[in-house]
């Protein structure tokens, strides 16, 4: 089955260089080119690849021939890690009108002037034109985080989630991968069949809760015994999350250097080594995650996913003009994908999860996840009410919703930290995750140098 | 032969147009000058730009500082080293495993129709980066995972993958053995080991440096290779190039790759002092 899809994506890859090689010369009337991630976008195909239905492109472009009567041909291109379209769009190999960059990505080229602002109104929190359903759908909670990190007027969120490990409960048990030290002692049973980031940030940030567990774990504990807010908790382990001068990176890389026994780096083939069950624990993004075990399920295998206790990593991607873009029809195609129908599509295909809330995504939300989700054909349903935990989402839906209807599901003990505590982590959990900050050109340099020593 | 026939008719009719017509001939070398040009002149001029200037494009020797004195001189020295390692082997492993293979097909009757050789051809018509992803299945089939023997895995995929270019420089040498020495010796008394040791190995020296740099200069930088087979535990010097270019650090990507020019042309030079030495070409 694994290779059939390996084959699919050879295909697919394939295909698109055909297109994109004979796109040249359309004669639509708007022309744009959007730069997104691999495998990131709904691309009308279910899950044996076959095309049932128009992609979110496709789609688009009639809605905007709907809607202003001219013809839009869109352009779609991919990249695979964050540094390469950062490196193609400042030298302008690749012309984007929207790419679709990390955090600390977003602040970097922000930082150096590479984006278009989508001019956005700090008093009322609000776009001024052009993005209406950005700003009735994007859940409350993500607004706040970018409002807080100063993002909103250069990115358009697209998709968020936290880090932590995806892991096979039969091996590996669920207090081994509650806490980063398990990279450091996985025991002689697990030295190499776990698996972390071949990509800077996000293995530095793991060496960093290593180094500054005992003041992470003394924080936690204020907030615990409530000498310290919540905000205060998040400010304090945002803080220490991002720390990069010489000395912390001097002790990252002594002990990046110990994991070298214990783990393998990867960027794209951990999530199918999880499903093959060539190994046991893959340091993972959420909806990596939500992928690896929907797709381990379909085998009758069952992984679960941990976000680590002294904290890990809230991360989203979004959507940016570079200078130069067409501004008009790119904000069409963001406001296009805010529709909360159309983030659902993405949603159900990437695995990710989107910052758009709004009644079609919470009743998606409950069509997969909820109690009644479980009922046999017949009616008839293996868990009771007794056997659910009662899970508050409204930090993240309040707002969107329908009236009179309460941001709150019933999940089943058992399915807890699986797809859907992946998909939609609790209060609890977010309090604990903190953003990645660029580091400045001088901390990058660094940052980098040390990795290349670490690596080789 | 047919081939060589042809080349010399092609030679001959081409010295034979040239005493009549000049100026049509410097013509067709347009389209080489240009492409030299363009790709090999400009981005070697554009390599040695980049690895002497700073960002702002401003001269400077930091790049070169940047690897070699401070911090980082050992990890540099490490990666030339693997790199360097990692050539050696597959050169020394090829060469053995083909240098049998290249003497038996030139000698095989079969061969006539050359099934043989397509045979050991065959692989290269299919790209390299599938066959690697190939072959990374096929070792985990037998038990041998990249994850657990990264340097075996390695080596496998890149022996596996430069045998074609070891075999085929052999196997033009030993069709142009001199067979009558080879009876001579055997006639003379020598055993077979001494009439392969004193009178094959010499005449198939040239094939051998050939068959050497063949395998030696590219195995140096195919990162994508090793970082397949060996889970990016091992870092070849292409691998740096590639890293620090995507980080858009290109001054010191440059210097790297500087430094794989020299080391490119190091084995050149020791090519050509060999092949001086036993006269051939």
């Amino acid at each position: 089955m694994k290779k059939k899809q390996l084959l699919l994506a050879f295909t697919s890859i394939l295909s698109i260089g055909a297109l994109t090689a004979c796109g040249g010369n359309t004669s639509a009337d708007v022309e744009i080119t959007v730069y997104n991630w691999e495998d990131y976008i709904y691309n009308g195909t279910d899950d044996n690849g076959a095309k049932v239905d128009d992609s979110i492109i496709e789609s688009f472009e009639k809605k905007y021939l709907e809607d202003t009567g001219k013809t839009i041909k869109v352009n779609y291109k991919t990249f695979s890690t964050c540094e390469e379209m950062y490196t193609k769009i400042k030298r302008k190999t690749v012309k984007a009108d929207l790419c679709c960059p990390s955090d600390y990505m977003i602040q970097r080229m922000q930082r150096e002037e590479l984006l278009e602002p989508f001019g956005y109104d700090e008093t009322n929190k609000k776009y001024t034109t052009g993005l209406d359903n950005v700003n009735t759908y994007t859940s409350p909670y993500i607004k706040t985080l970018f409002d807080k990190n100063k993002l909103s007027n250069y990115g358009v969120p697209y998709f968020w989630g936290t880090m932590g490990y995806t892991y096979n409960p039969e091996v590996v048990s669920k207090e081994q991968v509650s806490t980063w030290e398990f990279q450091w002692n996985p025991g002689t049973e697990l030295k190499k069949k776990i698996t972390i980031k071949d990509s800077v940030r996000d293995t530095y940030f793991t060496a960093v809760m290593h180094v500054y567990k005992e003041e992470l774990d003394s924080l936690k504990n204020q907030y615990k015994v409530g000498t310290i807010t919540a905000e205060a908790y998040n400010n304090s382990l945002s803080e220490i999350f991002n720390r990069h001068d010489d000395e912390t990176l001097r002790k990252a890389e002594e002990a990046l250097k110990e994991l070298k026994d214990n783990v393998i780096l990867e960027v794209d083939e951990g999530k199918n080594d999880m499903v093959l069950g060539s190994i046991h624990v893959n340091l993972a993004w959420s909806g990596d995650s939500v992928f690896s075990m929907d797709e381990a399920e379909n085998d009758e295998k069952y992984l679960a996913y941990s976000v680590p206790e002294e904290g890990s990593n809230v991360w989203f991607d979004g959507w940016c003009m570079p200078k130069g873009a067409n501004v008009e029809a790119s904000k069409a195609f963001l406001d296009y994908l805010a529709l909360p129908e159309v983030a659902a599509l993405n949603m159900d295909y990437t695995g990710y999860t989107s910052p758009i809330a709004g009644q079609a995504i919470w009743d998606l939300c409950n069509e997969w996840y909820s109690l009644d989700a479980y009922a046999n054909e017949d009616g008839t349903n293996d868990y009771t009410i007794e056997d659910c935990d009662e899970v508050d989402l409204s930090y993240f839906f309040e707002g969107t919703l329908d009236d009179g209807v309460e941001a709150k599901i019933l999940i089943p003990t058992e399915e807890r930290g699986r797809q859907f505590d992946a998909q939609y982590p609790s209060l609890d959990v977010i309090t604990r995750c903190a953003i990645m900050k660029d580091f400045g050109e001088e901390g990058n340099e660094k940052l980098h140098a040390m990795w290349g020593d670490f690596k080789v | 032969m047919s081939n060589s026939k042809v080349v010399d008719n092609m030679t001959s009719i081409a010295s034979r147009r040239s005493n009549h017509v000049k100026e049509p001939r410097k013509i067709f070398s347009i389209p080489y000058g240009v492409f030299l040009v363009l790709f090999i002149i400009f981005p070697i001029l554009l390599i040695f730009f980049y690895a002497f200037t700073n960002k702002e494009g401003n001269f400077t020797l930091d790049n070169f500082k940047s690897l070699f004195v401070n911090g980082q001189a050992s990890s540099t020295l490490k990666v030339i080293g693997t790199s360097l390692g990692v050539a050696a082997l597959t050169t020394v492993i090829c060469i053995i495993i083909a240098y049998p293979i290249a003497y038996i097909l030139a000698n095989s009757k079969f061969n006539k129709n050359k099934v043989l050789v397509y045979l050991f051809l065959l692989p290269m018509w299919i790209n390299f980066v599938i066959r690697t992803i190939a072959t990374k299945q096929i070792l985990e089939f037998i038990g041998l995972d990249s994850k657990m023997y990264p340097w075996i895995c390695s080596i496998i995929g890149m022996v596996y993958n430069y045998l074609p270019f070891t075999i085929l420089p052999l196997y033009n040498t030993m069709l142009k053995l001199d067979k009558s020495q080879i009876e001579a010796a055997a006639d003379l008394g020598a055993n077979p080991v001494h009439v392969f040791f004193k009178t094959i190995v010499p005449m198939t020296i040239p094939g051998i440096v050939s068959a050497s740099t063949m395998t030696f200069m590219p195995t140096m930088s195919s990162y994508v290779i090793t970082d397949a087979l060996s889970n990016r535990t091992i870092q070849l010097i292409g691998k740096q190039i590639e890293s620090k270019f995507m980080l858009d650090q290109l001054n010191v990507g440059s210097v790297y790759a500087i430094i794989m020019l020299i080391l490119i042309g190091a084995s050149v030079i020791i090519e050509n002092i060999f092949s001086e030495k036993k006269g051939a070409r």
